[in-house]
C-alpha cells in the first residue's frame, strides 16, 4: 500500500522535476527502461523513507530495550490485576484478599517457568512481601525478601550467570532488598551485619572493576580488616582537607553508578549495626572509608555532611570505648606501655571527632545559599553544632559547650528537629549541673576543676548514644 | 574552543543592560565532528540531541553525494564546480559524522561527565538548565584537558585489567541456603493460601518487638493508586496500574533511608535510663 503510493508520488514528481535531457539519457540506459517514463533506480523519496524507516526501527529497538515494560503472561496479569484492585481503596484495602491473589499469581508464574531473576517474578514476590508487612507478618516478610536477595547473590557470584551489562542493575536491586531485610530483621543484628557485608562486598567489587584508582581506594576498606589497631583516625584529616577544596580531588562518579545511593545507604546501616553490636572499631573504620568514598563518588554536600557527622559521632564513641578500656586496664593493672597506647588512641579519636564536626560547620558556611537551603541541611548543621557541644562538654569546656548547645537548640527548633531539641535540653541540663558542681560561686571554672569533671565523667560507664534511622524524605 | 557571546562582549558595561537580564557568556559546546554547527552544538550530556544532530549531518552528507551522482554526466563548468564542491563537502561532512559517532561510542567521555555534573549542580541550585545546551554559563574543558583525562583513564583501565577478568565466586553453601529458603517459603505460602481460601487465616502477631524502634519503617504507608477513569476491575488496563504502583519503586522508596547518630555525654543523673532509638 505504502509502496504503491510512493510509486505514484514518484510518477507525478519525476517527469516534471527531471524533464531534462541529461537525466533522460541516464534513464534510457537503465534496466528499468521497460517501465516507460518512470522510475529512476532509487528515488529520493524512497531513500528518505528508507532512512526514516531505519531510524524508526532503531528507535523501536531502543525503546524496547530501555523502556520499562512487563511481560507477564495474560493469565498471571489477570490475577495480579485482581490483587491490585483488592489492595486499593476501591475495594476497601483488603490485604488478605490481595495476598491470596498474589500467592496464586506466584504459583502460576512458577508453573509457567518464569525466570526467578526477572523483574516480573521478583515484582510478584515484592508484592507478597508488602502484603505480609501490611498484615504485620514480619517474619514471613523477612523470609521472602531474604529469598529474593539470596537468589541475586547466587546469580552474582556464579561466573557467567549474569551478563556484564545487567550486573549493575541486579546489584542495585539486591542492595535495596538487603536494606529492607536489615530493617525488618531487628532481632538478630549479627546476622544482618553478616548479610549486609556479603552483599556490600559484591557491590564494591563491581565498583572496583571499573577503575584502578577507585579499586585502590576501596582496598583500604575496613569491612574485612582483621588487625585491630587504635590509629584508625588518620583518614579524618584528609577528609577535612578534601572538603575544603573539592576541585583538587579525583572524582569518579561513573564507577559508582547506578547503585551509588543504595551502596552508601547500606554502608551507613552497616555502621549503625556495628554500633548496636558493640563493634565500634569496625564502625569507625567503615565510617572513615565511607566519607572518602562519598567524595570520590560525588555525592551531594548534604549527603557528605551527614556522613561526616556520623563519622564524628562514631569516633567520639570510639574515644569513649577506649576510655572504658583504660579505666578497666588501670584497675586490673595493665601494662603501662599498653595503657599509653590506648590513651594515645583515645586522645586521637576525640580530637578527630572534634575536627569532623568543626569541618562540617566550616564547610557549611562556605556553601552557596541554594545548597544551604537543601533539605536536611539545616538539621545536619544543627546536629554538628550539638555534637561539637557534646564533645566540649566531655572535655570539660563547659562554657563553649553551653554556647554551642544553645545554638544547636535554636537551630533544631528552626528546622523542626524535635529529637535534637530534646537531646540538647538534656545536655544543657548536664552543663548546668556540672557548672553548679564545679563552680558554686559562678566564677569561670579553673583548669583543675575541669579535669576533675572530666575524670568524674569517665567513671560513669558507657555513654548514651542514639541511632536514628529514618526514612529519607529526599 | 569558540566563544559565543549573544550580547556585546565588553566587561566594562556590566550592569548597564536591561534590568533583570543577566549577561551570559556562552561557550560553544565541544565536539569532534559537529563543528560545522558552530554555537548550536548541544551539551555533551545530551545524547539524544548529539545523536540526532549527527544523524542529520549524515543525511546532509549523503544528499551531497547524491547530488554528485545525479550530475555525473554534467560536463558544463558549473556542473563540474557543483560536483566538485559537493564531493568535497560531502566527504568532509561524512568524515566528521564518523568522528562524532566514534566519540559517542567511547566508554568514557570526560566532556559527558563534566556536562552532566554541571547540569545536575544547576538543578540542585534551583536553576533550570537549557535542555539542549545544559547550563548556559558552563565552560567546557579544553581538548588538551580532555586528552589528559583520557590518558589517565586509559592507564587506569590497563592497570585494572586483571581485576576485570576475575569473577567473585560464591560458595556452594549460598546456593544451598537459597534453595532451603525457597522451599520453606513455598511451603509457607501454600499453607497461607489454603487458610485464606478456607477462611481460617489468622493474622499473626509479630513475634518480637524490636529494641531499635522502627515503627515507621515497619508500617509502610503506600497505597495502591488506581486511575480515576477506571470504573471496574474488568475494564482496567493492568500494565498501566502495575507501572503506576511498581513494587520496585515502592521498595526503592523504603530503602532510601537516613541514618543519623546523636551522641550524648555520660548521663550524670541516672545509669539505668537507656535511650531507645526512634524514628523522626
Amino acid at each position: 500500500m505504502l509502496r504503491s503510493q510512493v510509486g505514484r508520488v514518484a510518477r507525478v514528481i519525476n517527469p516534471a522535476k527531471f524533464h531534462n535531457s541529461r537525466w533522460q539519457a541516464v534513464r534510457s540506459s537503465s534496466r528499468y527502461s521497460g517501465y516507460g517514463t518512470y522510475p529512476p533506480r532509487r528515488s529520493w523519496t524512497k531513500t528518505m523513507l528508507t532512512l526514516i524507516g531505519g531510524l524508526g526501527v532503531v528507535g523501536g529497538v531502543t525503546w524496547w530495550l530501555y523502556w520499562p515494560h512487563h511481560t507477564f503472561s495474560s493469565s498471571v496479569a489477570k490475577i495480579l490485576r485482581k490483587g491490585l484492585w483488592a489492595e486499593s481503596d476501591r475495594e476497601g484495602n483488603d490485604y488478605k484478599k490481595a495476598l491470596e491473589y498474589y500467592i496464586e499469581a506466584l504459583q502460576l508464574a512458577q508453573s509457567e517457568n518464569l525466570d526467578p531473576l526477572s523483574d516480573e517474578y521478583t515484582g510478584i514476590q515484592l508484592k507478597i512481601g508488602q502484603m505480609y508487612e501490611q498484615l504485620s507478618m514480619f517474619p514471613e516478610a523477612l523470609m521472602i525478601y531474604t529469598e529474593i536477595c539470596s537468589n541475586y547473590l547466587v546469580a552474582l557470584t556464579t561466573p557467567g550467570a549474569v551478563s556484564n551489562s545487567l550486573r549493575p542493575h541486579l546489584i542495585q536491586k539486591d542492595l535495596r532488598v538487603v536494606i529492607k531485610c536489615a530493617q525488618l530483621n531487628t532481632s538478630d543484628p549479627q546476622m544482618c551485619k553478616l548479610m549486609l557485608m556479603t552483599h556490600l562486598l559484591v557491590a564494591q567489587e563491581e565498583v572496583a572493576k571499573k577503575s584502578a584508582a577507585v579499586a585502590k581506594l576501596i582496598s583500604r576498606d575496613s569491612l574485612r580488616a582483621d588487625q585491630e589497631d587504635v590509629s584508625i583516625t588518620s583518614d579524618a584529616n584528609t577528609v577535612e582537607e578534601s572538603l575544603k577544596d573539592p576541585t583538587k580531588l579525583q572524582l569518579n562518579r561513573g564507577a559508582w553508578e547506578p547503585f551509588r545511593d543504595e551502596l552508601f545507604n547500606a554502608r551507613e546501616l552497616y555502621v549503625a549495626l556495628c554500633i548496636s553490636t558493640g563493634d565500634i572499631w569496625t564502625a569507625a573504620r567503615t565510617a572513615t572509608a565511607t566519607v572518602a568514598w562519598m567524595i570520590n563518588a560525588e555525592c551531594s554536600p548534604v549527603q557528605i555532611i551527614e556522613c561526616q557527622n556520623n563519622l564524628g559521632s562514631v569516633l567520639f564513641l570510639n574515644a569513649e570505648a577506649l576510655g572504658n578500656k583504660i579505666s578497666q586496664g588501670t584497675r586490673s593493672g595493665m601494662d603501662e606501655s599498653e595503657l599509653n597506647q590506648l590513651r594515645q588512641g583515645q586522645k586521637q579519636s576525640l580530637k578527630s571527632s572534634e575536627k569532623c564536626y568543626e569541618s562540617v560547620l566550616q564547610f557549611s558556611k562556605r556553601l552557596p545559599t541554594e545548597i544551604r537551603r537543601a533539605e536536611g541541611m539545616e538539621e545536619s548543621i544543627a546536629l554538628a553544632t550539638y555534637s561539637l557541644g557534646v564533645v566540649k562538654l566531655h572535655n570539660g569546656e563547659l562554657i563553649p559547650a553551653r554556647n554551642l548547645l544553645r545554638e544547636a537548640r535554636l537551630r533544631a527548633k528552626a528546622a523542626g528537629y524535635e529529637e535534637l531539641i530534646q537531646n540538647a535540653e538534656n545536655e544543657l541540663g548536664k552543663v548546668r549541673d556540672a557548672l553548679e558542681k564545679t563552680n558554686p560561686s559562678k566564677e569561670s571554672p579553673s583548669d583543675a576543676n575541669q579535669i576533675e569533671a572530666l575524670l568524674e565523667a569517665h567513671d560513669k560507664g558507657p555513654s548514651d548514644f542514639t541511632v536514628d534511622v529514618a526514612k529519607s524524605t529526599r | 574552543m569558540g566563544l559565543y557571546n549573544p550580547r556585546d562582549s565588553g566587561d566594562s558595561n556590566e550592569g548597564s543592560g536591561i534590568p533583570g537580564v543577566e549577561k551570559v557568556v556562552f561557550y560553544q559546546r565541544p565536539s569532534f565532528g559537529l563543528k560545522i554547527w558552530g554555537p548550536f552544538v548541544p551539551a555533551s550530556d545530551n545524547l539524544t540531541a548529539l545523536y540526532s544532530l549527527t544523524a542529520l549531518q549524515t543525511v546532509i552528507g549523503i544528499t551531497m553525494f547524491r547530488t554528485v551522482r545525479m550530475r555525473w554526466r554534467d560536463t558544463s563548468f558549473w556542473g563540474r564546480v557543483t560536483k566538485g564542491a559537493n564531493a568535497i563537502g560531502g566527504s568532509y561532512v561524512l568524515f566528521n559524522s564518523g568522528l562524532e559517532v566514534s566519540r559517542l561510542l567511547l566508554p568514557y567521555d570526560p566532556w559527558y561527565d563534566e556536562a552532566k555534573r554541571a547540569r545536575e549542580s544547576a538543578i540542585a541550585q534551583g536553576k533550570k538548565p537549557n535542555w539542549w545546551f545544559g547550563p548556559l554559563d558552563q565552560k567546557p574543558m579544553s581538548l588538551a584537558e580532555w586528552n589528559e583525562k583520557m590518558d589517565v583513564w586509559i592507564l587506569d583501565q590497563e592497570e585494572n585489567l586483571d581485576r576485570q577478568s576475575t569473577a567473585l565466586v560464591g560458595s556452594p553453601e549460598i546456593k544451598m541456603g537459597y534453595n532451603h529458603i525457597k522451599e520453606q517459603n513455598t511451603r509457607r505460602q501454600s499453607e497461607i493460601l489454603e487458610q485464606l481460601q478456607h477462611n481460617t487465616f489468622e493474622r499473626n502477631r509479630p513475634l518480637h518487638q524490636s529494641k531499635v524502634a522502627l515503627r515507621e519503617l515497619h508500617n509502610p504507608k503506600h497505597q495502591v493508586v488506581i486511575p480515576e477513569e477506571y470504573q471496574s476491575e474488568e475494564n482496567s488496563d493492568f500494565y498501566e496500574i502495575w507501572d503506576l504502583n511498581d513494587p520496585w519503586n515502592v521498595l526503592a522508596n523504603d530503602a532510601n533511608i537516613l541514618v543519623r547518630f546523636i551522641p550524648a555525654s555520660v548521663d550524670i543523673k541516672a545509669d539505668d535510663k537507656v535511650q531507645e532509638s526512634t524514628t523522626s
